[in-house]
């Protein structure tokens, strides 16, 4: 399948069940609102390493803030619910509450829960006090500048993490800047984060490693400098490959992020550099989402 | 809120009438005829309700009283648990007592222990409200345990007395001791707050907008205060009651913290001096 010139792998990204929520930080002004979402949302690539996997959903205007002020939507990722509160509370403790004129809201309205400031609240050493608004209860921790705001519990749901796409080009700088077009498309739909730099991977990596003790290492397979050295799955005319990774609250958000984010490519084209799309997978063992990328392209 | 009862008092009452035990849930499968042999309380008597109110109207999720003399209505929306009750004038006393959800409207003034052990849904009183508003009901210990009272015009003494949880906004002015021994919860006046308003509370947040006769001693000043929960407030609460946001995210407020004759965590917020 070739749309303008890209070929489209007969192929599909594999992806797994994750614990979800989603918070809405906000501060004096959307800049501080930013720091501290930046912040929490940082070192949080794939759980592999870093416990779990967040980024910035979207800014959130003062008018659809719980208390009015400029704020911005992050998801956060993990394996299951223990780890997700585990980490929700540790960058929430360490990057939010620190941040000036900060306060933490739930942004999701779910049967399930996970604790925040019902334990971030111990910060306070017995000056903390709770108001229960409409059925919903905040914790006010005095601090330095004044109080910070934390709800008590925050809404979890069951996500979907690892969609992915591989972009295959000529040139580095031609496929980083076709990737950064697709990652602008996708970062306009709600639901779904791309935990990377700048949403994208240069180093995509496969299970297991030659040396003990290693989980991952380099998708050899896809590193340009290894033609001819290990099986690799780049023809002569590839030069470079990056990937998007995707997490989405359903699989639709992560499918809708994916056909966004082949259109964009496509709509770049042979001319721009792009030569194909393909996904990494498990050959299906693994992970119970699986993404065909002929099903979703334009 | 489909369909209801619509019980017009055929004159005002000799007595006051207490009808705690007529709400939309309770009256939902009975007949016109079962409603209107309903035995109520007239004094030492029992007498038919037909005698006392002109019955119209359906089962349904509603029901209104009506006609000269409700003022004589003791109880109205007593342990209400779903459903409307509207009056369409004032009431007695003991208006919305153990209330847990439903909304019970008054177009006019209550009299006293309006809300008394409400533990939730929302109690509207177009006029004024009387003295323990939200108040412990006799030989309890907590007043107020949830729900929204909003009081059209002034409440009299001791509002919120011992209210544990909940929210009650006064257009008006409040009475002595306005949130006397609070232990949680919120209160919000647009005028004036009387003598010795928070007088031994724990916790909880009792506002004022307008000039205050001053706060019992045992309170700390703690300057001004720019606070994001006042936000949170005001944002949540501005359908409730719209003259809220603007008094709540206008110029930072006057706070001082109390009572620290005993827990300390209270706060009251006042208008600059």
């Amino acid at each position: 399948m070739i749309v303008n010139g890209v070929a489209i792998q007969d192929s599909f990204a594999e992806a797994f069940g994750m614990r979800a929520t989603r918070l809405i930080l906000t501060a004096d002004s959307a800049a501080w609102a930013r720091i501290a979402a930046k912040n929490l949302t940082g070192f949080a690539t794939s759980v592999i390493g870093c416990g779990c996997e967040a980024g910035i959903e979207r800014l959130v205007p003062p008018e659809e803030t719980p208390d009015g002020r400029p704020g911005v939507a992050v998801l956060i990722f993990a394996v299951n619910s223990a780890e997700l509160a585990k980490q929700v509370l540790a960058r929430v403790g360490q990057s939010v509450l620190t941040a000036p004129g900060s306060a933490c809201y739930s942004g999701l309205d779910a049967p399930e829960t996970i604790p925040l400031g019902k334990s971030l609240r111990f910060f306070g050493d017995g000056f903390q006090t709770s108001k229960q608004i409409l059925g919903r209860r905040y914790w006010r921790v005095p601090v330095m500048d004044g109080e910070f705001v934390v709800e008590d519990s925050v809404g979890m749901v069951r996500g979907v993490g690892g969609g992915n796409l591989l972009v295959l080009g000529e040139s580095r700088a031609e496929v980083l800047a076709a990737t950064e077009r697709a990652v602008a498309a996708i970062r306009e739909l709600p639901n779904v984060i791309l935990p990377f730099p700048g949403g994208i991977v240069r180093s995509g990596s496969k299970i297991g490693s030659r040396y003990k003790g290693l989980i991952a290492s380099t998708n050899d397979a896809y590193c340009p400098t290894l033609k001819g050295m290990t099986a690799s799955r780049l023809e002569d005319a590839i030069g470079s490959v990056l990937e998007i990774v995707i997490d989405g609250l359903t699989q639709e958000d992560v499918a809708a992020a994916m056909r966004a984010g082949i259109a964009a490519l496509c709509a770049v084209g042979a001319a721009g550099g792009v030569r194909r799309i393909d996904a990494g997978n498990y050959g299906g063992k693994l992970g119970p989402f699986q993404f065909h990328l002929r099903e979703l392209a334009p | 809120m489909s369909g209801g009862w619509r019980l017009t008092l055929r004159e005002r009452p000799p007595l006051p009438i207490e009808v705690g035990a007529l709400n939309p849930e309770r009256l939902a499968d009975v007949t016109q005829t079962e409603l209107e042999r309903l035995p109520l309380a007239l004094g030492r008597r029992s007498v038919p309700l037909a005698e006392l109110m002109k019955v119209e109207g359906e089962p349904g999720g509603s029901l209104v009283f009506a006609g000269e003399g409700c003022e004589r209505l003791d109880g109205v929306g007593r342990g209400l648990a779903s459903g409307l009750i509207f009056v369409e004038g004032d009431a007695g006393h003991d208006t919305a007592a153990g209330q847990t959800a439903g909304q019970v409207q008054i177009a006019g003034s209550v009299r006293d222990h309006a809300a008394t052990g409400m533990r939730g849904g929302v109690l509207e009183i177009g006029g004024h409200a009387g003295a323990f508003l939200g108040a412990p009901p006799p030989g309890e210990r907590l007043g107020l345990r949830g729900g929204l009272v909003t009081v059209g015009g002034s409440v009299g003494e001791r509002a919120g007395d011992r209210m544990r949880r909940g929210m009650i906004f006064v257009a008006g002015d409040a009475g002595p001791a306005c949130g006397a021994r609070m232990v949680a919860g919120t209160i919000a006046v647009a005028g004036r707050l009387g003598p010795l308003p928070g007088l031994r509370m724990r916790r909880g947040t009792l506002i004022a907008a307008g000039a205050s006769a001053g706060t019992p001693d045992t309170f700390a000043e703690t300057g001004r205060a720019d606070l994001t929960i006042f936000r949170l407030l005001a944002r949540r609460l501005g359908a409730a009651a719209p003259w809220i946001a603007p008094l709540l995210t206008a110029a930072p407020l006057r706070r001082v913290a109390g009572d620290l004759a005993v827990d300390g965590k209270g706060e009251i917020l006042l208008p600059e001096l």
